[in-house]
C-alpha cells in the first residue's frame, strides 16, 4: 500500500473525505464545517455538496439529536463539535439518548453516531471554558470513546469509529494537530479495543492517554541510559484494551498513568483502578497518576496554564520516583 | 380555536369505525392501567392519557406506512394509534420479555422502529431532534416520509425543542411537531409556563406554519394533521399544530389527589367534551354505525384488552443475565459483560 507524509490534521481531512466517498449513509454535520474551519473538513463541501457537508446554527443538542434520528433510521452522520466543551451543552442527547438506545429498545435500534471533537484539551491560553478534555465524563455512561494520537491512527480510528453500529466519540488533541507521519493513501481501519506499545521497556511503564504518549516517549528517550520504559498508548478508552496495559505491568511491575484530563474520576483513575485491582500481584510499587491539576480548569494566563497542565517534566519525575 | 366538530361527511364507514375502535381502545387500555397500578398488581407508576385520545388517535390517523413517529413519556396512546398489538404494550408496562422493549424501557420508553415508533422518551423535549433527524434522512434518502414529534406544553419550553424547531425550519425537513397542550406541565399550569396565548404562536419565529386545533374532536385533529403532513411530505417544510387537549389524571397515578392546582370544575367541563364518549355518540347520531355494532365493537376491544392483560401475566421478566445484553449494538465489544464484583 502507498503512503504519503501527512500532519495529522490532514490525515484526519482524508479520512472524512474517503468515509464520505465510500460510505454512502455518512454525512458530516457541525458549525462551520462547509469553510473546514477545524481543518477535518476543507474542501468537502466542493466534492461532496451541502446536503452531505451541513453547517449548522450554534445549536449543538439540535444538531446532535438530529444526528441520532438520523442514525436510528439508517445513517452515519457525523457530528463535529468546533469547541471541546459543546460536549457538554449536548450531553443528554449523547449519554442519555444515543448511548442508550441499543439497550433501552432491547436492540430494537442502535445509533451508529460518530461525534468528533477536533480541538480537544489544550494548551492554548483559551481559559477555562474552552480547554477541555471531556472523555471522563463520557467514559462513565459507557461511550464508545477513542483518542487516536498519531496521523496513521487518527485516519483509521476516524474510520472505524463511523463503521461502528453505536456512537462514537473521537477527540483529536488539539496540540498534535501540525505532527507529521507516514500515513497509506487508501482507506484503512484501526480497530476499536486496541492500545499500542510506542516503546518497549522493562523497567517502568508509562499508561498514556492522547498527547500525553509524545511526552512519555520524549521522557523515555531522555532517560534511556538509566531506565527502560515502557510506553503504552492507550487508543481507545473504551473499549479498554485491558490485556495490553496489564501485560506491561506484568513484565515492568511499576505503572504511571498519564492523561491530559482532570484526575478526579478521570480516565486515568479507571486505568490505575483496574491495574491495582487485576494487576496488584505484580506491582512492586504504587500506581501513579500524571494528569492535570486535581481540579482546576486551565487559566488564560500561560505559566498558570502550564502549571495546571501534565507535562513531560512531571512524567519524568513520577519516572524518577518509582525507578 | 374553534370547537365546532369536523364533519363526518366523505369519511367511510370503514375508517371512521377503525377511529371510533382506538379511542376505545385507548381509553379501556388506559382506564385498564391505572386499575393495575391502583391495585398494586403492577409494580410500576404510570403517566396515562385519558382525555387526551382524540388527539393520538387523530394524529396517528393521518400516516402511512414508513411513517415515523417520536413520543413522549405519556406514550401509550400514541403506539397504540400506530398499531402495536395492545399486548405488548402491555407487556411492556410490566416489565415483561415479550414487551415491544423487552421489559428494558417500561411505560414511558418504548420502541418499534418496524411500526416507525422511533421511540417514546422520559426526558421531555428530547425525542424532538430525533423525529428531525429521520426526516433528514428521509431528505437525504429522496423519499417522501414524514415524521411527526408528540410533545407536551412542558416540553415546548425545553431548549431542544426551539433549536430543533429552527433547524428543521432551515433545513425544511418534512417534520410535523405535535403538541400535546394538556394544560399542565405536571401541575404547572401552561399560562404560567409560557408567554404566548397560543403554543402554535410560536411557529412564526421559527419560520414555519402553525395552527391550533380542538384537541378534543378526534377528525379535527386528523384533518389538522392530515394537511400538516401532506405539507411536509410536498417539500414544503416543517409544520407546527398544537392540540388543545386534557388528562382527566394528575401527571401519574400515584399523584393522583395529592396537590390542589386545577379549578374544582374543570375536570367535569372538559368530560363534557369528552373525545371518547362524544365521538361514539356522533356516529350513533348520524346513523354510521347502530348500537349493536358499536357495542360488539367494544366488546371485542374490551375481549383484547383482557387479554393483553392475562398475556402480561403469564409473561415472565427478562431474566437477570441478560441486564448488560444489546447495551452496544456491536456485541463483540464484551466490556459490559463484568462480574458483579471485582
Amino acid at each position: 500500500m502507498s503512503t504519503s507524509t501527512k500532519s495529522y490534521i490532514e490525515a484526519v481531512n482524508e479520512s472524512h473525505r474517503q468515509t464520505l466517498a465510500e460510505i454512502d449513509d455518512a454525512f458530516v454535520m457541525g458549525e462551520d464545517v462547509e469553510a473546514g474551519l477545524t481543518g477535518t473538513t476543507p474542501g468537502l463541501v466542493a466534492e461532496f455538496g451541502p446536503e452531505r457537508v451541513r453547517d449548522t446554527p450554534i445549536s449543538e443538542p439540535a444538531f446532535t439529536g438530529l444526528g441520532v434520528g438520523a442514525a436510528m433510521v439508517g445513517k452515519r452522520p457525523i457530528v463535529e463539535y468546533q469547541i471541546n466543551t459543546a460536549t457538554y451543552v449536548a450531553m443528554d442527547q449523547v449519554v442519555n439518548q444515543a448511548a442508550k438506545l441499543s439497550h433501552m429498545s432491547d436492540g430494537q435500534i442502535s445509533a451508529p453516531l460518530t461525534i468528533t471533537v477536533p480541538m480537544a484539551g489544550a494548551p492554548g491560553s483559551l481559559a477555562g471554558q474552552h480547554s477541555d478534555n471531556p472523555y471522563p465524563a463520557f467514559m462513565n455512561y459507557g461511550v464508545k470513546t477513542v483518542i487516536p494520537t498519531t496521523p496513521h491512527d487518527a485516519k483509521g480510528l476516524f474510520r472505524s469509529a463511523v463503521e461502528e453500529d453505536d456512537p462514537v466519540m473521537v477527540f483529536f488533541p488539539t496540540v498534535l494537530q501540525s505532527d507529521e507521519g507516514e500515513v497509506p493513501d487508501e482507506s484503512y481501519t484501526v480497530p476499536l479495543g486496541e492500545a499500542a506499545v510506542r516503546r518497549e521497556g522493562a523497567d517502568v511503564t508509562v499508561v498514556a492517554v492522547g498527547e500525553t504518549v509524545e511526552m512519555a516517549l520524549e521522557v523515555a528517550e531522555g532517560l534511556a541510559d538509566e531506565v527502560d520504559v515502557e510506553v503504552v498508548d492507550v487508543r481507545s478508552l473504551v473499549p479498554l484494551d485491558e490485556e495490553t496495559i496489564l501485560e506491561s505491568v506484568e513484565k515492568t511491575g511499576r505503572v504511571i498513568v498519564a492523561d491530559n484530563a482532570n484526575r478526579l474520576c478521570g480516565a486515568a483513575a479507571e486505568i490505575a483502578a483496574r491495574v491495582a485491582n487485576v494487576g496488584f500481584w505484580s506491582l512492586e510499587a504504587p500506581v501513579k497518576r500524571v494528569t492535570r491539576l486535581h481540579t482546576v480548569p486551565p487559566s488564560f494566563a500561560p505559566p498558570q496554564e502550564r502549571r495546571i497542565l501534565a507535562d513531560a517534566d512531571t512524567i519524568e519525575r513520577a519516572v524518577r520516583d518509582l525507578t | 380555536m374553534s370547537q365546532e366538530t369536523t364533519s363526518l361527511e366523505g369519511y367511510d364507514e370503514a375508517f371512521l369505525r377503525e377511529l371510533y375502535r382506538k379511542l376505545y381502545l385507548v381509553r379501556v387500555f388506559e382506564d385498564t392501567v391505572q386499575e393495575l397500578v391502583e391495585s398494586g398488581e403492577l409494580f410500576t407508576d404510570a403517566h396515562l392519557m385519558q382525555g387526551q385520545e382524540a388527539t393520538a388517535v387523530g394524529a396517528t390517523s393521518a400516516l402511512r406506512d414508513g411513517d415515523y413517529v417520536t413520543t413522549t413519556h405519556r406514550p401509550h396512546g400514541h403506539v397504540l394509534g400506530m398499531g402495536v398489538e395492545p399486548r405488548r404494550v402491555m407487556a411492556e408496562i410490566g416489565g415483561r420479555e415479550t414487551g415491544i422493549s423487552g421489559g428494558r424501557g417500561g411505560e414511558m420508553h418504548m420502541f418499534d422502529p418496524s411500526q416507525g415508533i422511533v421511540g417514546s422518551n422520559g426526558i421531555v423535549g428530547a425525542s424532538l431532534p430525533h423525529a428531525a433527524g429521520a426526516a433528514l434522512a428521509s431528505t437525504l434518502d429522496g423519499d417522501d416520509a414524514v415524521a411527526v414529534a408528540f410533545f407536551g406544553d412542558g416540553a415546548s419550553n425545553q431548549g431542544v425543542v426551539h433549536e430543533t424547531m429552527n433547524l428543521a425550519a432551515v433545513w425544511e425537513l418534512p417534520v410535523v411537531f405535535l403538541v400535546e397542550n394538556n394544560g399542565y406541565a405536571v401541575t404547572l399550569p401552561v399560562e404560567e409556563s409560557s408567554g404566548p396565548e397560543h403554543l402554535a404562536d410560536r411557529a412564526a419565529g421559527y419560520g414555519m406554519p402553525g395552527r391550533t386545533v380542538d384537541g378534543q374532536d378526534v377528525l379535527t385533529v386528523h384533518e389538522a394533521v392530515s394537511d400538516a403532513v401532506e405539507s411536509a411530505r410536498a417539500g414544503e417544510g416543517p409544520q407546527l399544530v398544537e392540540a388543545e387537549t386534557y388528562r382527566y389524571l394528575d401527571h401519574t397515578v400515584s399523584l393522583t389527589g395529592m396537590f390542589d392546582y386545577r379549578p374544582e370544575t374543570e375536570e367535569a367541563e372538559w368530560r363534557e367534551r369528552d373525545p371518547v364518549a362524544g365521538f361514539r355518540a356522533r356516529l350513533l347520531d348520524a346513523g354510521v354505525l347502530p348500537e349493536e355494532a358499536v357495542e360488539s365493537l367494544e366488546a371485542a376491544v374490551d375481549e383484547t384488552v383482557e387479554e393483553a392483560v392475562a398475556f402480561m401475566q403469564e409473561s415472565d421478566h427478562p431474566p437477570a443475565e441478560d441486564a448488560p445484553n444489546h447495551f452496544y449494538g456491536d456485541e463483540e465489544y464484551a466490556d459490559v459483560y463484568q462480574p458483579r464484583y471485582r
